[in-house]
């Protein structure tokens, strides 16, 4: 019976050990988890020396963020970095037209003279640059957290302005052979209360 | 016994012997991805971006922090679920009453709650969902019908799983029509809730949304690019898109103003309109 028992093991363990699902392996260290819920968005992959994953996320105000990136082991030296997308708007000219101006009479008194009709006297025109603004698009990137310079192997935010972030894991080239892997890139947000805790 | 446990280790055997053919070709399909790799489009494939959005859950955790109130109303009705026939149908109808779930999870609705999982699981059992809302989860929901936390929990867990299977099994398009309807509705809710514009926190979680929608706008963009300018579903995002724009153009001190929350609500009405049967 017990003889049994180990090959019915055996076989399962045969079968499982095949499967390809990164979401499904469990590999990253516990203690990196908190009090925090990683089920909105999490990422995980199945990546080659050499690959860069960028993951870009929505972190609401209010709310505290856990980031973090693991990976399996024969992926070695994976690092990961929290980086800020900016967008800003820069007033630019986009075009310079040049046309005739009136020039209108005006009194001693730097009022405008009129005529008979009520409309302001012209005396003659003048050559002028009419400039059209615009708004150009600038797009910029700030690293805010490099896992291989921070002393915590997570990165921790309490966000005071919804706003974008993009996550990059780098899985470092090997010279020798390449590899493959599964990286599990963890995006948590703070339990409310302790009794939604849950892993 | 040792007949049964001769055959037991036969069928191992073949088992491991499989699983070593699979190891082969695994070999092989590494080799030929890496010929692909080194192909001009070398950069691509090893550098990319891949775009998320909140859940329903955490966008009405947010929403409900900001201070907003939960409203009956206009919840969907779970009667109507029948109406939905093809599969984009049903998805879209998923994702909507995914939202709804998520909605009463967060705001304590217990009935609610459970009404909507089991419309979700009719629904997840006609698509050929198979992850996340099996009959275990059922069983689960129907004994925490008086705790709360757990309903969240299990509500979180069930969308969370789903999302993960077609995002394994590669089945895009469904997760698309789910993100997309799901996120419809609840901006839905979100703004069926606010009784009048007033700038205070619950227009800045409404503001806020132009995020999710870039982002939303990127991943469609980038994984049914083909399809982006003729979907009608694809196309209500679009048009969130342009209208969620003109945020970007106000002075730093002006997060919405009342102009753009009735011209976004305008969008957002007509979206789910379209989207409901």
């Amino acid at each position: 019976m017990k003889n049994w028992i180990v090959l019915i093991i055996l076989l399962i363990i045969g079968v499982e050990s095949f499967s390809q699902r990164c979401d499904n392996k469990d590999f990253c260290d516990k203690s990196l988890f908190g009090e925090f819920d990683f089920r909105s968005q999490s990422n995980y992959a199945q990546v080659y020396s050499g690959d860069t994953v960028r993951v870009k996320v929505v972190v609401y105000s209010g709310q505290s963020y856990r980031i973090f990136t693991c990976a399996e082991r024969k992926l070695k030296d994976v690092v990961f970095r929290i980086i800020y997308p900016e967008k800003r708007f820069k007033r630019v000219v986009k075009e310079v037209t040049q046309k005739d101006v009136p020039i209108y009479e005006k009194n001693k008194n730097g009022e405008f003279v009129l005529d008979e009709n009520g409309n302001k006297k012209i005396t003659g025109t003048i050559f002028a640059n009419d400039t059209i603004w615009g708004r150009d698009l600038i797009t910029s990137e700030s690293v805010i957290y490099d896992s291989r310079e921070a002393e915590e192997k997570y990165w921790d935010s309490d966000v005071h302005k919804t706003r974008l972030i993009i996550i990059e894991t780098i899985i470092p080239e090997e010279t020798r052979k390449e590899r493959v892997g599964c990286i599990q890139i963890m995006v948590g947000r703070k339990y409310e209360t302790s009794s939604q805790f849950r892993r | 016994m040792r007949i049964f446990l001769f055959w037991i280790t036969i069928i191992f055997l073949f088992v491991a012997c499989s699983g070593e053919k699979k190891s082969d070709q695994l070999k092989k399909e590494i080799q030929l991805k890496e010929a692909v790799q080194k192909d001009a489009n070398q950069l691509e494939v090893s550098s990319k971006m891949v775009y998320r959005v909140p859940t329903p859950i955490e966008f009405y955790m947010f929403f409900k922090n900001a201070g907003g109130e939960f409203n009956q109303q206009k919840l969907l009705a779970v009667e109507n679920m029948n109406k939905y026939l093809s599969s984009k149908e049903k998805a879209i109808a998923f994702g909507m009453y995914a939202s709804d779930l998520a909605y009463s999870a967060v705001y304590s609705q217990s009935q609610n709650t459970v009404s909507y999982f089991e419309t979700g699981k009719k629904l997840a059992d006609d698509l050929g969902i198979t992850e996340g809302y099996g009959e275990d989860l059922m069983n689960r929901f129907k004994a925490n019908l008086n705790n709360v936390d757990s309903l969240y929990d299990l509500t979180a867990d069930s969308y969370w799983n789903v999302f993960n299977y077609l995002e394994d099994q590669d089945k895009t398009i469904l997760l698309s029509y789910i993100t997309v309807a799901g996120w419809i509705e609840s901006l839905y809710q979100a703004f069926n809730a606010i009784e009048k514009y007033e700038e205070n926190e619950l227009v800045h979680c409404i503001a806020d949304q132009q995020y999710v929608v870039e982002n939303l706008h990127a991943f469609i963009n980038e994984v049914h690019k083909d399809k982006m300018q003729e979907d009608d579903v694809f196309l209500m995002v679009v048009d969130l898109v342009k209208a969620y724009e003109l945020l970007y153009y106000n002075d730093e001190n002006v997060v919405m103003t009342e102009e753009q929350f009735k011209s976004i609500k305008e969008v957002v009405v007509k979206s789910r309109n379209l989207l409901v049967k």
